[in-house]
């Protein structure tokens, strides 16, 4: 009686899929109902006063990142034990978690990047009279993808280090994951970054090689999710 | 499909506690087992072990020859169902089902309906919000559909009232007999259950104490009733188990087969010679420690 059955990645994926697009949908459901009111209620001579170029989309970046982050957290305390219970090893977890981290990383980003677009043309229905700047929009979408790419994988390092070590490790990976974060915004910024007061300033860089780096920041934060979820011992539900 | 287990020196380690020490057994497998032990013996280390949850700290887990730990053709074979389960609370009984029918290679959707039926689940309900005895009904069920050669149930059935467990148990063996494969189950509701075992293995203190047919087990422990001054020089040179007094009665609980001339002498001596529940040998087992067996 035995079926043929998928990929064990391709079903850890497309259940993490299932479990996850709720969430998903209503996040950026709620994100565009939010920026869509601020857009009509956002008066004009306050319009006219902003910065010229700088729309409010461009400034809202940081919200889907917190909210992959989040989701990275999530995962593995949440998923782990469900599929290995169900006959799935780790490794094909792993596999399947990185799949789905880019679904979602891409459809953030496609979402983030189609706003600047449309951003432009509410503003015109709108009455606005700024003049937004016209970002090149396949150049934004591998910068929000590979940005979104990165928090998600530093957010399920984080989860993965609660659930593989004790509180204490946790916490300490939880400041640790600072550095990766602060690298991923001073490469993937323009201009200097700022935290808690200090200043970085990154030499100017060619977009591919920014690209690049933040690919590698993400691939290193994924291995050493590999390296955690390689042995660890599955605990009884956490959530 | 018949997956044989071989367990050689399998040691779990929590630290400094140790869980489980140097055990080793080999199962044919395609029977019933029973996993008996006392509350905190080890048998759930020794388990997930087996299934792959943790990796021993000493020794190795054989499936079919094949170490079983990340190995992926052997864990899609085995299926390990807790009492607590480890579909998050999040999910719905129908994402449970769907995620074990999409990684389980023998799942049978058809015989998953019957049995959601019969254990009156809802599919729409929340795990969160299933009582205990629901949860254990849902852990049971995906044990049953999963139709995996190597199904262990770790006590997965005690939240369940005594009849949804008798249902369960008629369940295990109705399946049984038309897919045979290997079960495990580990438990200490043993009247209950155990006649469903074919063999036994017992755990005392992270060690196995003994492997045995359970038929031959039960022949193994004698019951002798009778005056008690009899019933002690009759028990000299057997190894006692446990004894109860009541008023000038006595009986005794031995190990051990007792010989053609040992039987004979019991009925000039006027002593009744009884059968050991499987239960009643296994407490006094444990409760001994496994000591000179």
């Amino acid at each position: 009686m035995t079926t043929k059955r998928k990929h064990p990645v391709f079903i850890v994926a497309k259940n993490l899929w299932s479990g996850y697009r709720i969430s998903l949908i209503a996040y950026w459901s709620i994100f565009t109902a939010i920026f869509i009111g601020i857009q009509l209620g956002l008066p004009i001579h306050l319009s006219k006063e902003m910065e010229i170029g700088q729309g409010i989309w461009s400034g809202a970046g940081i919200s889907p990142k917190l909210y992959l982050l989040i989701l990275g957290i999530l995962l593995t305390p949440l998923s782990l034990s469900s599929f290995v219970s169900s006959g799935i090893t780790r490794k094909h977890f792993v596999g399947g978690a990185v799949l789905f981290s880019m679904l979602m990383s891409l459809i953030s980003a496609l979402i983030m990047t189609v706003g600047f677009p449309v951003e432009r043309l509410l503003t015109e229905w709108f009455g606005g009279q700024e003049i937004l700047v016209k970002p090149l929009l396949l150049q934004v979408g591998v910068e929000f993808f590979l940005g979104f790419l990165g928090y998600f994988a530093i957010g399920w390092m984080i989860g993965s280090s609660f659930y593989r070590f004790n509180w204490q490790t946790g916490i300490a990976v939880s400041i640790l994951s600072l550095i990766p974060i602060i690298l991923i915004e001073m490469v993937g910024g323009t201009g200097p970054s700022e935290l808690f007061g200090y200043t970085f300033t990154m030499p100017s860089m060619s977009f591919i090689v920014e690209m690049l780096l933040i690919l590698l920041i993400a691939v290193i934060v994924m291995t050493i999710n590999y390296g955690m979820h390689r042995t660890v011992a599955i605990k009884r539900k956490l959530i | 499909m018949t997956l044989s287990i071989d367990i050689k020196g399998v040691g779990v380690h929590y630290g400094r506690t140790v869980a489980v020490e140097n055990v080793s057994f080999k199962l044919e497998g395609n029977k019933i087992y029973g996993l008996l032990g006392r509350n905190g013996s080890g048998k759930t280390s020794l388990l997930s072990v087996l299934a792959s949850f943790r990796q021993p700290t000493t020794g190795e887990v054989l499936i079919d020859g094949k170490i079983t730990f990340e190995n992926a053709e052997i864990m899609s074979q085995v299926c390990f169902i807790q009492e607590h389960g480890h579909m998050s609370d999040g999910y719905s009984v129908k994402d449970a089902i769907k995620l074990a029918a999409s990684c389980w290679p023998n799942w049978d959707e058809q015989y998953a309906n019957y049995l959601l039926d019969l254990y009156q689940l809802s599919q729409k309900k929340r795990i969160s919000s299933l009582s205990r005895g629901m949860k254990s009904a849902l852990g049971v069920t995906i044990g049953l559909a999963s139709r995996a050669p190597i199904t262990i149930f770790d006590e997965a059935y005690l939240g369940m009232d005594a009849p949804t467990r008798y249902a369960f148990y008629e369940e295990v063996l109705r399946d049984y007999m038309e897919h045979p494969r290997t079960f495990i189950l580990s438990t200490h509701l043993i009247e209950e259950v155990g006649n469903l075992f074919e063999e036994v293995l017992i755990l005392d203190n992270g060690r196995l104490l003994l492997q045995e047919e359970s038929e031959l087990l039960r022949q193994r422990g004698v019951t002798i009733t009778g005056p008690a001054e009899r019933v002690d020089e009759y028990v000299i040179g057997l190894q006692v188990l446990g004894e109860q007094t009541l008023g000038r009665t006595k009986s005794v609980t031995v190990y051990g087969e007792l010989s053609q001339e040992r039987v004979n002498r019991a009925r000039t001596d006027g002593l009744e010679l009884g059968p050991v529940a499987l239960q009643d040998l296994f407490v006094h087992l444990t409760k001994k420690g496994g000591e000179g067996i």
